[in-house]
């Protein structure tokens, strides 16, 4: 015991001495650059002609946008230049770890290493790991508290690389908590039964001995969670922490082949002590300023998030380019846009457009494009969509939605329906109480039941379709909406302002209403019955996406079944399922398919 | 180091906080909202935390190729052998930057397949595949092959018991740039989603 006390007070005693700490952090992380340069020279094979990190290849990806940029990666990353790099990072390394103690020659291998690193960054894209990025910041940090020798500035530094240390662990626990995988058990011996990340030896003894298996995953998630009591906690009992969460790191570095882990990480621990422990016993007094600072940008942070979500809020709810707000008796307030036959001839066909979940009625402007203006055509958002008011019980009111819309906008022609997924479930259900004469209906890659071939994995995606939808809703009444890349989503709108749509998909309430539709469809879908739905003159077109076809046999086979039951048309189109309404190669042929069958009618 | 306190330090303190909001804000569950990332071009200022979370990789992609030789076509072979892990691994395994760099490349390209049907043959991930597996035949066939074709698999790693399901299969590409493939081969027959673990 007595030898563990002299270690625990030793390390306890350097870690109130700055250059102590700062040493310590410096050789470790030079130990990951070291090591990370000496595998980048021995895997020169992997940049040239062939390689995964092949320069003339990567240029073309979206890692470096900027052509100039481009240009001036060019030369840098010319194979003698690029060594020549590697071999700087080295000496850079080999400085850090020798005796040598003036500032400027550490601070100026710092900085080596530090401007050489981010240079060479894209160029190691594939296969750059998080120990680069945990030696990256330690070493410019460790190189600012260097240069400086400022109290303040060494000590900020310190509660920087300490601040990391903390996120790191706390956000690795706390979003494992969020995966089933690590809920259920099944994480650990999932990973280890990898070839790329696992050894078969330790997959071998954890399938034979699952309890081992739960007790690890289970001591990490506590080891990794409950990082902050090193803040709290006695000297004795940190220090044992930081021991426990050390053997955590050697674990993984013996088993999965993660070596440069251990140093990263270990290199992180003597800021941890040296923030934890007692601020007067550091001489000079330890500067805390840094966390009043964080704090106080980090509160600043959250209230504009709010503010632009508050933003965000207001504009989905205004109704977009051309829509006009219809109330209907069932009390909806739906957003609607109606273009008429552009001769408004008397008789023209009028086509209504039924969404997907959590979709917007501009993702129809490709294909309405493609269909001619000499049709008139009406697109609505259903309720807790865009500007459409909340619904009061999903599905229950949308039949009656539907019957007044078409009621007030149909002329005298014939009346042609298109849905696409969900929506195309959604008019199986409701294009037989319209209590009209309806001219054809069109199923864009339609959800369906599967009542032909059960498949477990189809089954297991119905229920499963929105179970991210929570966290997106908790994220976006929690002032992340801002961060979300709405951009895909915002993909009708492209060469316009994207700024209505991306609001539309940050409201939490699109995924509430999104949600709750596909709860109350649910039941309905997994014991769904054959059957026609659709009256008999009805023509019916379904057209099933390729990689819906070639993914999911069982949906392709009830896409075929719904065709066939009313003795309709099956077409299958070369695309992904929400490509058929935005990709123009796909929307050209569901364009042409429906220009036929319209044409057919008339 | 060791001089006397003074405000010098709070710009240094306020561009750290902001750095560490950007780390926190960059951490989100689903990687929508990795917004801020767009920044980080050589993705080494704002650290990834999110290691093996929420859902870790509990299978393996693995990359396989046949070649033609004198009009003969070879039987399908792995690409890329993963080492066998050993413990020498904690202090040298240079090898595992060229493995990881794998799964990275397949796991984005199969998103961007699924995403785009047509067309992702002049993405930089399938060329970078492509660009990999012809210097694998090149090497075993002494330069002799004409023609080669790529798959990906998914597997259960050292699982056998794990069925091998397929999820792409190349159409059939010459062994140099500025011929035109022959014939469109099979479309991406599955998908999958990337991980980023480490």
């Amino acid at each position: 015991m007595r030898i563990v006390d002299r270690v625990v007070r030793g390390v306890l005693d350097r870690a109130t001495d700055r250059t102590a700490v700062v040493e310590a952090t410096e050789r470790a992380s030079a130990l990951v650059v070291l090591l990370g340069s000496l595998e980048h020279l021995a895997n020169a094979e992997n940049r040239r002609s062939g390689g995964l990190n092949d320069w003339a290849v990567l240029r073309g990806s979206a890692l470096v946008r900027n052509e100039p940029l481009k240009r001036v990666l060019d030369q840098v990353y010319r194979p003698r230049v690029v060594t020549a790099m590697h071999v700087m990072r080295v000496a850079a390394a080999l400085v850090h770890l020798s005796p040598i103690k003036d500032n400027r020659v550490r601070a100026a291998a710092s900085a080596v290493t530090v401007v050489t690193g981010y240079a060479l960054g894209p160029l190691h894209h594939n296969g750059g790991d998080g120990s680069d990025q945990a030696a990256f910041f330690t070493q410019a940090l460790s190189g600012v508290a260097r240069s400086s020798g400022r109290v303040a500035t060494v000590d900020t530094a310190l509660w920087a690389i300490a601040s990391q240390a903390t996120l790191s662990y706390l956000v690795s626990g706390w979003v494992k908590l969020l995966g089933a995988p690590w809920r259920n058990g099944s994480a650990l011996l999932g990973v280890m039964r990898t070839r790329t990340y696992g050894s078969e030896v330790m997959w071998r003894i954890l399938r034979d001995r699952p309890a081992l298996a739960r007790t690890g995953e289970v001591a990490t998630l506590i080891l990794e969670c409950a990082f902050p009591v090193v803040f709290v906690s006695g000297p004795r009992m940190r220090v044992a922490y930081l021991a426990a969460i050390a053997g955590m790191h050697l674990t993984i570095a013996a088993t999965m082949g993660l070596g440069r882990f251990l140093p990263a990480f270990l290199a992180l621990q003597p800021a941890v002590l040296f923030v934890t422990a007692d601020r007067t016993s550091t001489h000079p007094a330890r500067n805390d300023g840094f966390p009043l600072v964080l704090g106080t940008i980090g509160t600043a942070v959250g209230v504009q998030a709010i503010a632009r979500q508050v933003i965000d809020a207001r504009r989905s709810r205004r109704p977009r380019a051309q829509q006009e707000l219809v109330e209907t008796a069932a009390g909806s307030k739906l957003a609607v846009r109606y273009r008429p036959a552009a001769a408004a001839r008397a008789g023209a066909p009028l086509v209504v457009f039924e969404n997907s979940l959590v979709a917007v009625q501009e993702y129809w402007e490709p294909l309405i494009a493609e269909l001619g203006d000499d049709i008139a055509t009406l697109t609505y958002d259903r309720p807790g969509t865009g500007a459409s008011t909340s619904p009061t019980a999903p599905l229950s009111s949308y039949a009656d939605d539907l019957r007044e819309l078409v009621h007030r906008y149909a002329g005298d022609g014939p009346i042609w329906f298109i849905g696409h997924s969900f929506g195309g479930y959604l008019l199986r259900q409701h294009v037989t109480s319209l209590g009209r004469e309806v001219a054809g209906v069109v199923l864009l890659d339609p959800t369906t039941g599967f009542i032909d071939q059960p498949d477990h994995d189809v089954l297991s995606a119905v229920r499963s379709l929105t179970e991210g939808f929570p966290l997106m809703e908790w994220s976006l009444r929690t002032g992340w909406g801002w961060l979300l890349d709405a951009s895909t989503w915002a993909i009708p709108a492209r060469g316009a302002p994207t700024k209505d749509l991306s609001a539309v998909y940050r409201n939490a309430r699109l995924w509430r209403t999104g949600r709750a539709e596909w709860q109350a469809a649910e039941v309905d879908l997994l014991d769904d019955r054959p059957g026609p739905r659709f009256p008999k003159a009805t023509q019916v077109l379904v057209v099933t996406a390729s990689t819906s076809d070639e993914l999911q046999p069982a949906v392709s086979a009830a896409h075929q079944r719904v065709a066939r039951e009313h003795a309709g048309q099956r077409a299958i189109v070369r695309s992904t399922h929400d490509g058929l309404l935005i990709h123009s190669g796909p929307v050209r042929r569901v364009g042409e398919l429906v220009r036929d069958m319209i044409g057919t009618k008339q | 180091m060791g001089r006397r306190n003074s405000r010098g330090h709070l710009p240094l303190a306020a561009g750290l906080a902001l750095w560490l909001i950007a780390t926190v804000i960059g951490q989100h569950p689903n990687r929508r909202f990795d917004r801020v990332r767009q920044v980080d071009t050589a993705a080494l200022l704002i650290p990834n935390w999110r290691f093996f979370a929420p859902v870790p990789a509990s299978m393996d992609f693995e990359l396989l190729h046949r070649f033609r030789v004198d009009g003969e076509v070879s039987e399908w072979g792995r690409t890329k052998e993963t080492a066998a892990r050993r413990l020498a691994h904690m202090a040298w395994f240079p090898g595992r930057r060229i493995d990881k760099g794998l799964f990275d490349v397949i796991g984005r390209f199969l998103v961007a397949a699924e995403q785009q049907p047509d067309g992702y043959e002049a993405g930089a991930d399938y060329r970078a595949l492509l660009a990999f597996v012809r210097r694998t035949v090149t090497a075993e066939t002494s330069g002799r092959a004409d023609a080669v074709q790529f798959a990906i698999v998914r597997t259960g790693g050292h699982d056998d018991d794990v069925p091998v399901e397929e999820l792409f299969a190349s159409r059939r590409e010459p062994m140099t740039d500025g011929h035109e493939p022959r014939r469109a081969a099979a479309p991406p027959t599955a998908s999958a989603r990337s991980k980023e673990e480490t």
